[in-house]
């Protein structure tokens, strides 16, 4: 398991790495003084999992997440913040560890990444996805104003063009990713995900039931509802992909 | 031409109506006169009017007291002498009035503190009549109006007069009239004004004999005066005691009431004695209750705010406490030498907090120490990237300011400035004296994606402390935040030197 660690204080980082030593199977990888530092380190090292101070000079721990490329890498917070405090940063799955750290719960966090791990790895679906897409286990961090979520792709039921920008819908939440439809796209699995138009893609696992009105005139109704309407390019393509007939 | 014409008629507006108020109090006064078998009248309430505006709105309006008086006189035909000194006499008397208050005995003219009614009573109502009685009744006296030998006599009536016109006039004029208290006035209790003008018209309405059957009923309004000082406030005594003074006064001039004696003299000490002491009690009463609430406001403030501030040290120790810990805890096993000073500074610095709210104000040099103590121990945490620079200067060092304020300052700048810029940076505290000032500045640099610190709980910690300030070392302590010089905050305590 390759472990990076990110904080900006010398000792705070010289401690975890201390109590690192304590798990035989965890490589540290790098540690990151600041936000810079670590994106350059995740791109070469391709690190398993993040060990996260929130509190950072220039960007903090929640824009370095929100500006790496997918998959984001498991995270394990770090902070001196009391658990009332940490409330207000309102990250939805937060896993974290209080400073100073207690040796049995980081022991116990890098047991919960460690099964993960594990299960994304051995995943028939995640394993199935084709290579540089993302699997269905895979996570991306989105972050929208002052809240963060980790998003697992699986869950993502839309994804619509707004401006340079893409709304994604999941749950029930439906946050702004800085990112274009595009550039989402070129990530995820075309076998799940299509484009209804140029600006929607929609994840097919949650399509309730499709309607060919006529030729090429094609609406698709999700779980929760939306009607999505395919552009005639879309709609041929999918077709002939899925074998729809006309009703 | 015409510009300048209307500039200076607007310049004068206000001088002219308080010369048309007086000159309508002045003939009030004259009519009280006339219905009595003396030359000067018991009750002069165009004073109390004059005391009041020029309270109010300054002594430029004194020409109008001049003006009105010699109108009011003019037409009264009164000889040359009386034109002469009369209104100057008038003047005078309201522009001491205006002096003493201002100038020697300063007053808030809402009198809500019991000092600015007793001030009121020596410098507005008791002094300056002397000038106008003397001037007055010289005036009379050489016009042939009054006899030479009768002098004395004279000049006390006119004095008493005037003297009554302040003191029922002018606290109800200066408590009641203004743009923001025409509204409270619909405020007052309908019920305890009623219970006392019933008590004035049974203690002043029957014929003169010593009170009915010898009944003390001229004291029965008394228990309803106290009761409106204690419920209706400074501005309802105010008003009590006009309402009684006016009503006495009437009734004695139409020979009604217990004070209506054969005698003008005896027949007025009555009178004054029984206004004074109406005025008195009105006044202190509703003036010390003032007094008692607003210090209870005072000391509920300073509870809030202190209950605040433990709050915001409560809060703000935890995350620099854990981090203090977690340091510790790599040194113990790094650098154990260091390890030992870092907890001896740990302890210091909890010490100096714990005890903070101990005292009122500390020396400048105790708070350097402590300043000195917590930068030691964040240079643990970011080592290079934290550059302290301290600099008291031996004139300053025993200047008192209230604990943790300098403190808040520069933990503020470690938490915005430094420990947000990945290089750190240089933090300067300084304290001069300059001007008869002590200057405490804290400068760092500004980070990059740096927000203002009014909107956080940092923002409620500058205000508290900015209060703190205030309450320890006077208005004229500030604390101030500006971008200066250029890339950097500084904040800036100025606390005046003794």
């Amino acid at each position: 398991m390759k472990v990076l660690i990110i904080d900006d204080e010398r000792l705070a980082r010289d401690e975890l790495r201390e109590l690192l030593r304590m798990s035989p199977d965890v490589e540290v990888v790098g540690e990151a003084a600041h936000s810079e530092e670590a994106r350059e380190l995740i791109a070469r090292m391709k690190p398993d999992v993040l060990l996260l101070d929130i509190q950072m000079p220039g960007p903090d721990g929640f824009a370095l997440l929100a500006a790496l490329p997918p998959p984001v890498p498991e995270v394990i917070f770090i902070t001196a913040h009391n658990r009332h405090a940490l409330q207000a940063f309102r990250v939805n799955a937060l896993d974290y560890l209080l400073k100073p750290v207690e040796p049995a719960h980081l022991a116990a966090a890098l047991a919960r990444v460690r099964e993960r791990l594990t299960h994304l790895r051995t995943t028939q679906s995640n394993k199935a996805a084709p290579p540089g897409k993302l699997g269905d286990d895979d996570t991306l961090f989105i972050r929208d104003g002052d809240r963060c979520w980790f998003v697992p792709v699986k869950k993502i039921r839309l994804a619509e063009c707004v401006g340079n920008y893409c709304r994604i819908h999941f749950d029930t939440h439906h946050p702004l990713l800085l990112s274009s439809l595009d550039a989402l796209a070129a990530h995820l699995d075309p076998r799940h995900f299509v484009c209804a138009s140029r600006s929607q893609l929609l994840n097919l696992a949650y399509v309730a039931r499709t309607d060919l009105v006529r030729e090429n005139n094609l609406t698709a109704t999700l779980t929760d509802g939306t009607v999505v309407r395919f552009s005639r390019r879309a709609a041929r393509l999918f077709r002939e992909q899925h074998r729809l007939r006309q009703t | 031409m015409l510009l300048r014409l209307a500039s200076a008629l607007r310049a004068f507006a206000p001088s002219f109506v308080l010369a048309v108020a007086v000159l309508l109090f002045s003939k009030a006064g004259v009519w009280l006169s006339l219905s009595h078998a003396s030359v000067v009248s018991p009750l002069w309430p165009a004073s109390g009017v004059a005391v009041a505006a020029l309270l109010r709105f300054g002594p430029r309006l004194a020409p109008g007291v001049w003006i009105g008086t010699l109108a009011s006189n003019v037409i009264a035909g009164d000889p040359w002498p009386f034109l002469a000194l009369g209104p100057v006499g008038n003047m005078l008397e309201a522009l001491a009035a205006w002096w003493l208050l201002t100038r020697v005995w300063p007053v808030n003219p809402s009198f809500e503190r019991a000092r600015d009614v007793l001030r009121f009573f020596v410098g507005g109502v008791a002094l300056p009549p002397l000038i106008s009685a003397a001037l007055g009744i010289t005036g009379l006296t050489l016009g042939g109006v009054l006899p030479a030998d009768r002098f004395l006599y004279s000049a006390t009536l006119y004095w008493v007069a005037n003297a009554a016109g302040i003191l029922m006039i002018a606290p109800a004029l200066l408590t009641v009239v203004g743009p923001d208290r025409m509204l409270a006035i619909r405020k007052l209790a309908f019920l305890p004004f009623t219970a006392l003008t019933l008590a004035v018209v049974v203690g002043f309405s029957h014929e003169y004999t010593l009170g009915i059957g010898g009944w003390p009923l001229a004291y029965l309004p008394f228990p309803f005066v106290v009761w409106i000082a204690f419920v209706q406030g400074v501005r309802g005594a105010a008003l009590a005691n006009l309402l009684v003074s006016l009503a006495s006064t009437l009734a004695t001039i139409f020979d009604c009431g217990p004070f209506a004696a054969p005698n003008t003299l005896h027949s007025l000490a009555l009178l004054v004695t029984y206004n004074t002491l109406t005025a008195a009690t009105a006044l202190l009463l509703a003036s010390v209750r003032a007094e008692l609430t607003a210090s209870e406001a005072r000391t509920r403030n300073a509870l809030a705010r202190e209950a605040e501030w433990n709050a915001l040290r409560a809060q703000v120790q935890p995350h620099f406490l854990f981090n203090a810990l977690n340091t510790l805890r790599r040194l113990i096993q790094a650098d154990p030498a260091g390890g030992r000073d870092f907890t001896t500074r740990l302890a210091a610095f909890l010490r100096s907090s714990m005890q903070a709210s101990e005292a009122a104000t500390v020396p400048l040099s105790d708070e350097f120490a402590a300043v000195d103590n917590y930068l030691a121990l964040e240079q643990f945490r970011f080592e290079g990237r934290l550059r302290p620079r301290l600099s008291l200067a031996p004139e300053a060092a025993q200047v008192l300011l209230p604990p943790l304020v300098l403190q808040t300052l520069v933990e503020n700048a470690v938490k915005h400035g430094i420990a947000r810029r990945v290089d750190g940076g240089e933090l300067t505290v300084t304290a001069i004296t300059a001007d008869g000032v002590c200057l405490v500045r804290v400068i760092n640099p500004v980070a990059p994606d740096s927000a203002a610190p009014a909107e956080t709980s940092d923002g409620l910690g500058l205000r508290n402390a900015r209060e703190r300030l205030r309450l320890a070392c006077g208005e004229r302590a500030t604390l101030r935040l500006y971008p200066k010089p250029s890339g950097c905050t500084t904040a800036e305590i100025s606390i005046p030197l003794p």
